[in-house]
């Protein structure tokens, strides 16, 4: 029998193994150990690799192909300093003497969230008087207002379908109350909004319209902002905080006090909305009276109605008062192409194609388009596609000397799958060498017919690849349309609504506009942004101005539910929307562009239409993709619950309804995710200890629930607290959230301005990472310093509202985002009590460890747990456990451009997108073994097995992570292991009962052991060859200058309304030339109003006009630079300076650009005398100033 | 005499009001408003609940209000603050409020209010004192900006508020805007323990300018300070 | 916000606002400074609120508006307020001072005690390097574990060969060791669970009886034993062995659960061996006598693959050097960190050259065709530059693959 298992069965599995799809399998534990050495003898034979691992405190035999990543050829080593198993000793002869016992195995099964509640009070006679607004009155009249009525009390579910003009959230309420209060009963509505922003807007808008303050009739439940009494009828909340009310409810009570929900905007299929109609289904079974309103925008509306297996759906149309024209790309781009453009800088336009050769990455790339032109074969082309995959170099590469691309050698040579290849890799066929030839002529020329017969199939298609990718938004293209409407006058002037997919396309269209407005190119606007993660005050800035001057509203998709009270003429849309895709196998969400659904820019057309107006007018909407591609979209957008990453909802789900099955429970909602992705997040919350074996929430899981970020970044922050160094991991977890502003760009992110110059900004970015790193080999390093430093230049000087270059300016707006996730994140941590306000939590004490980088990694390592990667330093490989091939994005600063992966360090904790890994952080062996794995290893997870060494054991973390470890070390980190996981248990417990943190003074041996931990983590970092931190971290801070770009936007609103708009095209510029001695921003601090009237009063008085703009142009001498510009205005008789724009360039460079343009240089004479500048030259500095790019020009000088 | 009609509730974040809807004086309300007669309660157990103290408080008249600090799930975070309508003799209504608390087992310790109610602001670099006065009124209403300069050109702002109550809400959101004083800026309360006793003392120094007529007062005293 | 934009009254208000602040500035920054006792720097000659931009008149002083206090330096109350603040940051300072002067006496003091350890000493501390768990309720629960461990396992069947690794597929485990720390309790549990699963073996066994009788028998004497060890297992159901905060009470309990760490381990050994013979046992007489004769030509048809796999995997794993055509890219035109990063991502690079149709939607690909509609001028999207093995949907791994057949007794 014996014989039977070890010869036949053994290998037969083994053959099922290699013919099956897997690259490594464990064999189960209940095989006995005399098959265990059968199973690694038989392995071998068949070329296989083979190991002896601990899987859930059982051994057994894993068996893997050779090209098998997850497999770590040999476990790494950890080896304890002398230094640290010293103090360790200390800690441990300490706990021994006052050794008292724990609590921290207390009964695990009576686990829940923490309530939250709202306030509403029982059903109570009040005689509110409702005071209607005119507005509302308009906007429906009785007889369809009492068809609403009828049809709400006629149906328990009711879904109305309308568009945002309606302003249905606030409209639906106003009805039911008005009819309520007629009848003298008490209504109590909820109404749901989706994003906070919208229901604090509603909100206010609500209680105006009714004349009261928030909290009499109108009420809001937000998570830091609530305000009900007891008078309350409508409450504005979000799905996600209603849900949260809901935890540790009885079904039965659940919806008792409500008469109506009013749900806003359901066919946008938000997760948390659709978990909500799931909840409110089931209430309908309890409670007979309770009424639901649905709100929808051009939604499939019958299929509510289906789900609810009741009810009906009432469409409300609205008359269109206006003609709509909707152009689509190539009609925009005829119009841009006949109207004659000068807008931008002249003195760019025709660069040189300098710091080509210099680097070299160019190079090399110059090589490989050599060798692969003398070669030409498939081994010869693989260099430049990885280089283009993989390095993120232009598929357009022309080679430095010869300017030929890819495209054409292969063209040349004849190769005709290489060349349909680099087609579709987007390249350009019309690209000319030196010689003038493009592919086209040299593939006629050498007679290779075939290749010219896809070439000229492919320029039939029409070429505008770039265009045609959502992903790519063309500013340029926006900037040109807005000339066309202002300075062209083409179109009569009025509001602009522009749509862009990420707070990121904003901020940068923002600097576009600016620069173009400032230099008088174009006509007076403001600028306003709106987005789902804003202030509100920048909310409150666009409904309350009062400017005269046309509005440019910059927004993302949250437009559609967010009603505001502006007419705008032109809606610029480009058409395009940023979806998260969660990956369930490398656990990762990348963040894809695709075109928006037809639905969704139907809603978005309608945005014009906002029913105020009543005169007839013509309307403009520029979809900026081309007609086909519209016909071709899907007519709805998917539902986001169904592609995004849910851990958050499989989270609210278990919480909501814990004896339920969240694979079960989500499956009942309107649109169900995959079963695969819910399934997937399951496991992965249940390995980072979320939920349970049982999927039962954790303490971790019910203190996680209320931060705004997901889960595994959750944790971090729980590891950053109780290692007290959350200021750090608040940065990167903050920036972790936010776009990084030192990304490496591809060609197409470049303005077609500068985009040749792709491999020399490339670099420049390579390099500013590399001098944030300060030698540190860590991504997430760059992100405090890069914070650190933007916060340094607030230390010396208030914040200077000029503008500098589009770099400086993105990053400030994306500081300005992660300033406010930071300040968001610790209010949320405050609220759930993690962080208190006094005692051993209070944000000072759980910063002590702040400027410690290894306890940094240390938190980190902790809470990206099990995203670490080990490295094979023979092969210059990752091994990790999720993905079977992961590799190092280019940005890293573990890689350099071109050249193979190669580190001292030998664990990384990584941020990944599928297999890429985009940012990374070497740790120490000791933090792996400390922090990384599950709460309550024990024991049982080492095994003395295959050990060399005799003293010697295999500490087994999870099912991949293994470290050989001599045994007295082994017990040692064991047990320092357990006592901090034992403070994190505590920790997690009892956070929310304050009494036990409040005295300072607190438990010595606690303190003792994280001092201890502080020490060995530093002592073993230094072992394991990392760089020493002495200079890592400024003292905390979270009060940093946020609205940067409010204010900036709103300081350059000049509201002139004697400019009349009529006379914009006759502006005239006249510019003067200043000597300054010292900074400029002293200058503009100390001149006081006389010293400015002595220096300009005698020039600019006399021609100051209206129709003028007046700008001078600071100078210095030595070094020779030009500093800033100002315009001067006379207000009141008193000269105004605005400095415009502040930065430092060479005069040498404008006299080169004078020189090139064939213009008469100025003179920099260095006295303190106002020199009248040429208006050529004084726009050519001026574009200088406003079109320079940072990468270009910063470095180069 | 059921308390739901003759008081409206009302929560605001973390705390819940309970206000008298009756029609007062007021000169009695303007008194009121600035803290006059507040007691401060402590020791209030988690499920103890707004309502329940509002029972045994009305045994004793008319309350004005209750300002009942509450969590998110609505327990108690421990205090509350208690005006009553008519003003009473405050030792003898503190030992009758905790005899009628004892009686109903809660273990409520009732104190007088301190009524803190002056944040004060310092470190802050960047700003001139009336810049501070402009950013500060942007963030909520209080009654009075006093600034010191200890130092030639450097200032601490005390700012005065109303009531207690007001001066937590501001104390909250200058927390979180604090940056708008620049990066150094701290808020905080006045005097954590104790109460300065001689900043409470009428400023005498202080030259009161006239705030509508637009000739001023300039005659100043010897160290030239003013208030407007 | 804006002059232009305030009708005429607030103009008008403005102004006298204006100068009132021009006349405030005057009493502030006056040029003179009055000499007072004690302050004898001056520092009010200049004071900040000169610098006081245009922005200021925004401030309304209405009669809501909240009173302004200035005192100036040397004024009584900004001398207390300042004194205040100067103690307060220094007894802050101070206590820094001290505390960190403790942390340094504290570290030298540890530095101090010799560096070697010895193993007894290591004891001292309650470690011994034995890797071993000491306490014994916690060796118990982890023993618990194991069992259920045990009863959940399978052994590796086909179907699970077809699903890649790196797809996360746990299967909700069958049997979840109660969280209680009463050990009777476990016990109790852990026996009812093996008595159905000796159960189950045993039906097993005894559907192949007719096949092989020597076979038979040795299986059974294995099902046996552990029947038996499992009938020694039950006493402790009803034995003392009462527990708190993870230390036994009693001499009695601790031997008792002392015997019951050997019975259990033994037990655990019986039972893998009882599972293996009788799995091997069917799945033997599986393959002899219930397969049809295709189903057999089927699997020696895979195994013949296989092998022929296994041969090719490790011919193609020795040939992981640079090509000749490589080596001269590497040397002839010093290519060789390009070209090895190329190789290392060489089975996607070759795969994109070969078959380009896989990686690109249709739309791209018909790009190369001549168009079918000729205005259709533009194009479809381009997918991004990196791109991914979009080939290997996970729909394709799960259920487009070569799941094999089930074998016909399970």
């Amino acid at each position: 029998m014996d014989q039977t298992i070890q010869s036949k069965y053994i290998s037969q599995q083994l053959l099922y193994f290699i013919a099956g799809r897997r690259c490594c399998q464990q064999f189960s534990c209940t095989f006995r150990t005399s098959e265990h050495s059968v199973l690694i003898n038989a392995a071998r034979a068949l070329g296989l690799r083979s190991q002896l691992v601990l899987s859930h405190g059982q051994e057994c035999v894993k068996v893997y192909r050779q090209t098998c990543n997850h497999y770590l050829e040999e476990p790494k080593s950890l080896t304890l300093a002398p230094s640290s198993v010293m103090s360790m000793f200390t800690l441990f002869a300490r706990l021994s003497v006052g050794g008292k016992d724990d609590d921290c195995v207390a009964n695990r099964w009576t686990i829940q969230a923490p309530s939250h509640y709202m306030s509403l009070p029982g059903l109570i006679q009040l005689d509110a008087k409702i005071r209607s607004s005119k507005r509302f009155t308009n906007a429906l009249n009785n007889s369809r207002a009492n068809e609403i009525l009828d049809s709400i009390n006629a149906h328990r579910v009711t879904v109305f379908d309308g568009n945002l003009s309606l302003d249905k959230s606030i409209l639906f309420p106003l009805i039911i109350l008005k009819d309520f209060n007629s009848q003298n009963k008490n209504a109590r509505i909820i109404c749901i909004e989706e994003e906070e922003i919208v229901a604090m807007y509603n909100c206010e808008r609500f209680a105006e319209c009714l004349g009261e303050n928030i909290g009499e009739t109108v009420g809001i439940q937000l998570p830091l902002n609530n305000n009900i009494s007891s008078g309350t009828q409508a409450v504005y909340t979000t799905a996600q905080y209603y849900l949260r009310t809901l935890f540790n409810k009885n079904s039965n009570n659940k919806f008792n006090k409500i008469s109506h929900f009013v749900v806003n905007d359901v066919h946008l299929h938000a997760p948390y909305t659709d978990i909500l109609l799931y909840e409110l289904k089931q209430a309908l079974f309890m409670e007979q009276n309770l009424r639901i309103i649905l709100l929808s925008q051009a939604g499939d509306s019958k299929q509510f109605v289906n789900y609810f297996g009741e009810g009906s759906n009432f469409l409300i149309k609205t008359s269109n008062m206006f003609k709509l024209n909707i152009s689509y790309l190539e009609d925009i781009q005829q119009s841009v192409a006949t109207e004659i453009i000068d807008k931008g800088p002249e003195v760019y336009k025709n660069q040189r194609q300098m710091f080509r050769n210099k680097n070299p990455r160019n190079i090399q790339l110059d090589k490989c388009l050599q060798a692969y032109e003398e070669i030409g074969t498939d081994v010869a082309i693989r260099p430049l596609l990885y280089a283009i995959n993989y390095e993120l170099v232009p598929v357009d590469y022309q080679h430095s000397v010869t300017g030929k691309t890819a495209l054409y050698i292969s063209a040349q040579l004849g190769m005709v799958h290489h060349l349909r290849l680099l087609l579709f890799m987007g390249a350009n066929p019309n690209i000319v060498n030196e010689c003038h030839e493009n592919a086209i002529t040299i593939a006629a020329a050498n007679g290779h017919n075939e290749c010219l017969d896809i070439l000229n199939n492919f320029c039939l298609h029409g070429y505008v690849a770039k265009n045609a990718k959502p992903q790519f938004v063309d500013y340029d293209m926006i900037v040109d349309l807005i000339y066309l409407i202002y300075a062209k006058r083409r179109f009569s002037p009025g509001n602009i609504l522009i749509i862009l997919p990420t707070y990121y396309h904003l901020v940068k269209l923002n600097y576009m506009l600016l620069s173009n407005f400032l230099t008088g190119n174009l006509q007076e606007f403001s600028i306003f942004l709106l987005h789902k993660d804003m202030d509100k005050e920048y909310l409150h800035s666009l409904t309350k101005s009062q400017t005269k001057t046309c509005k440019i509203v910059l927004a993302t998709d949250i437009v559609e539910s967010m009603p505001i009270p502006i007419t705008f003429q032109y809606l610029i849309d480009t058409a395009c929307q940023m979806k998260p895709i969660y990956d369930g196998i490398s656990n990762s969400t990348e963040e894809r562009y695709e075109w928006a659904a037809r639905d969704s820019l139907l809603r978005r057309q309608l945005l014009l239409d906002n029913g105020i107006d009543k005169a007839f007018s013509e309307k403009y909407c520029f979809r900026l993709m081309s007609r086909e591609i519209f016909e071709t979209l899907n007519e709805f957008s998917q539902p986001p619950m169904q592609t995004m990453q849910l851990d958050k909802i499989c989270l609210t789900a278990k919480l909501l309804c814990p004896t339920v099955c969240i694979s079960e429970y989500l499956a009942y909602t309107i649109a169900p995710p995959p079963p695969l992705s819910v399934h997937q997040t399951v496991a992965f919350l249940k390995k980072i200890e979320v939920l349970e074996e049982s999927e039962a929430a954790t303490l971790l899981g019910c203190r996680l629930i209320d931060l705004p970020v997901s889960c595994q970044l959750g944790r971090t922050l729980v590891f950053g607290i109780l290692l007290q160094c959350l200021d750090p991991i608040l940065t990167i977890v903050s920036s972790l959230c936010t776009a990084d502003p030192l990304s490496l760009p591809f060609s197409d992110d470049i303005d077609s301005k500068w985009n040749k110059f792709t491999i020399y900004i490339q670099n420049c970015i390579k390099e500013e990472r590399a001098r944030l790193a300060e030698g540190h080999l860590s991504d997430h390093i760059i992100f405090v310093h890069l914070f650190q430093e933007w916060q340094a230049n607030f230390q010396n000087e208030n914040l200077s509202l000029c503008l500098t270059d589009e770099y400086d300016f993105v990053r400030n707006g994306l500081m300005e985002q992660v300033n406010l996730k930071r300040i968001k994140i610790i209010n949320s941590l405050r609220a759930s009590h993690l962080i208190h306000s006094n005692g051993q939590l209070c944000f000072q004490s759980i910063n002590m460890q702040s400027k410690n980088w290894p306890m940094v990694k240390a938190a980190l390592t902790g809470g990206m747990y099990p995203d670490i990667c080990a490295v094979d330093q023979k092969r210059n490989t990752l091994h990790s456990c999720q993905s079977a091939n992961v590799y190092l994005h280019s940005n890293s600063i573990f890689r350099k451009f071109l050249e193979p992966f190669k580190t001292t360090a030998h664990w990384l904790v990584c941020t990944k997108q599928k297999n890429i890994i985009r940012y990374a952080t070497a740790v120490s062996p000791l933090a792996v073994a400390m922090f990384s794995g599950s709460e309550n290893l024990s024991y049982s997870h080492s095994a003395e097995v295959l050990s060399p060494a005799k003293g010697d054991v295999n500490f087994f973390i999870d099912e991949w992570i293994w470290l050989i470890v001599s045994k007295f070390d082994f017990d040692l980190v064991m047990k320092i292991r357990q006592e901090f996981f034992k403070a994190y248990q505590y920790f997690l417990r009892y956070c929310c009962a304050l009494d036990k943190w409040r005295n300072a003074s607190t438990d010595p041996l606690k303190v003792l052991l994280f001092e201890t931990l502080t020490k060995i983590l530093e002592i073993e970092d230094d072992a394991a060859g990392f760089l020493h931190c002495s200079s890592f971290g400024l003292r905390p801070t979270f009060k940093l200058p946020y609205h940067y770009l409010l204010r900036i936007n709103s300081h350059f609103t000049w509201q002139q309304t004697t400019c009349d708009s009529n006379n914009m095209h006759r502006m005239e510029k006249h510019y003067f030339l200043f000597y300054i001695n010292d900074t400029p921003g002293s200058f503009y601090r100390e001149s006081n109003a006389s010293y400015i009237e002595s220096v300009l009063g005698k020039f600019v008085r006399p021609i100051e006009t209206s129709t003028r703009y007046i700008f001078v142009v600071l100078y210095s001498k030595n070094p020779d630079v030009v500093l800033s510009i100002c315009r001067v205005q006379i207000q009141n008789d008193i000269f105004v300076l605005k400095e415009y724009f502040r930065n430092k360039i060479a005069s040498r460079e404008i006299l080169q650009a004078c020189a090139s343009l064939n213009l008469a240089a100025p003179t920099f004479g260095g006295f303190h005398a106002l020199t009248i500048l040429e208006k050529k030259v004084g726009n050519l500095i001026m574009d200088l100033f406003a079109f320079r790019h940072h990468w270009i020009h910063t470095h180069n000088n | 005499s059921d308390p739901q009609h003759k008081y409206r509730k009302n929560q605001v974040n973390g705390t819940l009001y309970v206000t008298t809807c009756l029609y007062l004086d007021p000169r009695r309300v303007a008194e009121l408003e600035t803290g006059a007669d507040e007691l401060f309660l402590t020791h209030i157990h988690k499920r103890t609940t707004a309502d329940h103290i509002m029972q045994v408080a009305v045994e004793l008249g008319p309350v004005y209000t209750l300002r009942f600090k509450v969590d998110f799930s609505g327990c108690s975070r421990g205090y509350a603050y208690l005006q009553y309508v008519d003003k009473m003799h405050k030792s003898v209504l503190m030992q009758m409020l905790q005899r009628c608390f004892r009686r109903e087992k809660l273990r409520i310790h009732v104190r007088e209010s301190r009524n803190r109610r002056d944040l004060l602001l310092s470190n802050v670099h960047h700003l001139t004192p009336l810049q501070v006065h402009q950013e500060l009124r942007l963030v909520s209403h209080y009654v009075k900006l006093c600034v010191y300069e200890y130092e030639p050109k450097r200032y601490i702002y005390v700012v005065k508020y109303r009531n207690n109550d007001e001066a937590a809400m501001a104390h909250h959101k200058l927390r979180n805007k604090v940056g708008c004083f620049g990066l150094d800026a701290c808020i905080d309360w006045l005097d954590k323990g104790q109460v300065l006793k001689d900043l409470n003392v009428q400023q005498s120094c202080c030259v009161q300018l006239s705030r509508d007529s637009d000739h001023l007062q300039a005659s100043a005293n010897s160290c030239r300070c003013f208030r407007i | 916000m804006n002059e232009n934009t305030i009708d005429a009254e607030d103009q008008q208000l403005n102004y006298n606002l204006q100068k009132l602040y021009s006349e405030l500035c005057f009493l502030i920054d006056d040029q003179q400074p009055v000499q007072i006792a004690g302050c004898s720097k001056g520092g009010a000659a200049k004071s900040a609120l000169q610098e006081f931009n245009p922005r200021v008149h925004e401030l309304a002083f209405d009669s809501s508006a909240p009173q302004f206090e200035f005192h100036r330096f040397g004024c009584i109350e900004s001398r207390l307020m300042g004194r205040r603040q100067i103690l307060s940051s220094n007894t802050d300072h101070q206590k820094k001072l001290k505390s960190n002067a403790i942390q340094y006496a504290n570290l030298l003091q540890k530095e101090n005690i010799s560096v070697e350890l010895t193993r007894d000493q290591m004891k001292l501390i309650e470690l011994f390097g034995n890797c071993r768990e000491r306490n014994i309720v916690l060796r118990l629960i982890n023993l618990f574990k194991a069992l259920h461990e045990l009863l959940n396992a399978d052994f590796p069947s086909h179907q699970l060969n077809s699903v890649p690794s790196d797809y996360v597929f746990e299967l909700p485990s069958k049997h979840t060791k109660p969280k209680s720390l009463n050990l009777r309790h476990q016990v109790h549990v852990v026996c009812t669970k093996l008595d159905r699963f000796i159960g189950r073996l045993r039906r097993l066994l005894e559907s192949n009886r007719h096949f092989d009788y020597t076979k038979y028998v040795e299986c059974d004497q294995l099902i046996n034993g552990t029947a038996q060890g499992l009938r020694i297992l039950k006493q402790f159901t009803n034995v003392e062995m009462r527990q708190r905060n993870l230390h036994l009470i009693g001499r009695l309990a601790n031997e008792n659960a002392a015997q019951m760490e050997i019975v259990m381990e033994d037990l655990q050994e019986r039972l893998k061996s009882a599972h293996i013979h009788v799995y091997v046992f069917n799945w033997e007489m599986d393959l002899e006598h219930r397969y049809s004769a295709t189903m057999t030509a089927s699997l020696e048809e895979m195994n013949k693959n296989a092998l022929a796999l296994a041969a090719a995997e490790s011919h193609a794993d020795q040939c992981r050097q640079f090509s000749i055509e490589e080596q001269v890219l590497a040397e002839h035109y010093q290519l060789r960190n390009v070209v090895s990063c190329a190789k290392e991502h060489e089975d996607f690079l070759t795969a994109l050259l070969n078959s380009p149709e896989n990686y690109f939607p249709p739309e791209i690909i018909d790009l190369c065709q001549p168009p079918k509609i000729m205005n259709n001028i533009y194009l479809p999207p381009l997918p991004p530059v990196f791109i991914d093995e979009l080939a290997d949907g996970i729909e394709n791994m799960v259920f487009g693959v070569d799941i094999l057949g089930l074998a016909p007794s399970s």
